[in-house]
């Protein structure tokens, strides 16, 4: 990682290969799911600019991926206080949108897999933003909540309350795959 | 949810954030809703990581590569810092070669105080050319004259004044 954030700050070609090859997905992922599939692109290559124009600023001391995703996260914020919510794509559309994401997807998928797959993505585009934002801080991000709450400033107690209320909608919206 | 206590430690536990807790770990082996729960938890984790698997599009991953930004731009104020140090610099060099020099105004001499009238008058003294006193020529003393004077005082004579 030290090499990574060096490489970035000396302007090497390879080190920013790098950091698309190693975050483009998660990042790309996280996006996706917080502005919706039609702006995903422009927010993410936003994303990667900010990054690397921001890199001399970057602490080594701090998680980088804390870094990353506090950079990610606020354009998404700001991107959807500027616009209204899309409402265009369909969250299942946005789901599954591309041939090439079902196909890696994996043709051993079963119908079942896919429809819960589909149900569970559809309820998480369906989430209140302050309930998303911690949903996909933690399972796109893989951030601890402690760095979610300072994120998101707020009080570890509120991230950890969105949280379980963002479950309790995922969880509702599966209940229809158990029973 | 299955049971209302503890929520924030089920998201802990179910994430995997939680050390040992005495009252929590001792509620959850007596409470089967929460231990439900947490699997549920689990289970919404786990298939969203399954179904969460898309990929950076070829197409934006080519753009992202082929348009690599530059490194951290100095902000604005530091890129026009040179530009602005010229400017003040011709200001300061320019601005004085335009301005002529305008003599004081004139004062009142009612209006001036003993010692700057003074100085006022020492001043003008100073500027005016100097001009010097027409020389005298040195009269060449009159002998004659007082050598006559004499013999008369000695004499004490006086003079009528038909001689005068």
């Amino acid at each position: 990682m030290a090499d990574l954030v060096r490489g970035l700050q000396a302007g090497q070609a390879e080190a920013y290969e790098r950091l698309v090859r190693d975050y483009g997905d998660r990042i790309f992922r996280f996006v996706r799911r917080m502005v919706g599939d039609r702006h995903a692109d422009d927010v993410t290559q936003e994303a990667f600019v900010r990054i690397h124009r921001s890199i001399a600023s970057y602490e080594p001391g701090g998680s980088f991926d804390s870094w990353l995703f506090t950079i990610a996260n606020n354009l998404c914020i700001d991107h959807i206080r500027r616009s209204r919510p899309e409402r265009s794509a369909t969250p299942l559309d946005a789901l599954a949108d591309s041939v090439a994401d079902r196909r890696a997807a994996g043709a051993l998928e079963s119908i079942e897999d896919r429809e819960v797959r589909d149900a569970l993505l559809a309820a998480v585009h369906r989430l209140p933003p302050d309930q998303k934002q911690v949903f996909l801080l933690r399972e796109e991000a893989g951030l601890p909540f402690k760095e979610i709450a300072r994120i998101m400033n707020c009080p570890l107690n509120t991230a950890l309350g969105r949280m379980h209320y963002a479950m309790e909608h995922l969880r509702t919206s599966l209940k229809a795959f158990r029973e | 949810m299955e049971c209302e206590r503890f929520t924030e430690e089920k998201v802990l536990l179910a994430h995997g954030e939680i050390g040992h807790q005495a009252d929590f770990d001792a509620h959850l082996a007596d409470c089967g809703g929460c231990r439900i729960d947490v699997e549920e938890i689990r289970d919404v984790r786990r298939r969203y990581r399954a179904g969460s698997n898309e990929t950076l599009p070829p197409v934006l991953r080519d753009r992202l590569l082929r348009h690599r930004p530059r490194l951290g731009r100095a902000p604005t104020w530091q890129r026009f810092a040179p530009i602005a140090a010229a400017a003040v610099l011709m200001i300061a060099l320019i601005v004085p070669m335009l301005v002529v020099k305008q003599p004081p105004a004139a004062v009142p001499l009612e209006t001036l105080s003993d010692e700057l009238y003074l100085k006022n008058v020492t001043d003008i003294k100073k500027q005016l050319p100097t001009i010097e006193p027409p020389r005298r020529e040195a009269l060449p003393p009159d002998a004659g004259f007082d050598r006559s004077l004499r013999e008369l005082k000695k004499k004490k004579l006086t003079l009528t004044e038909d001689e005068w």
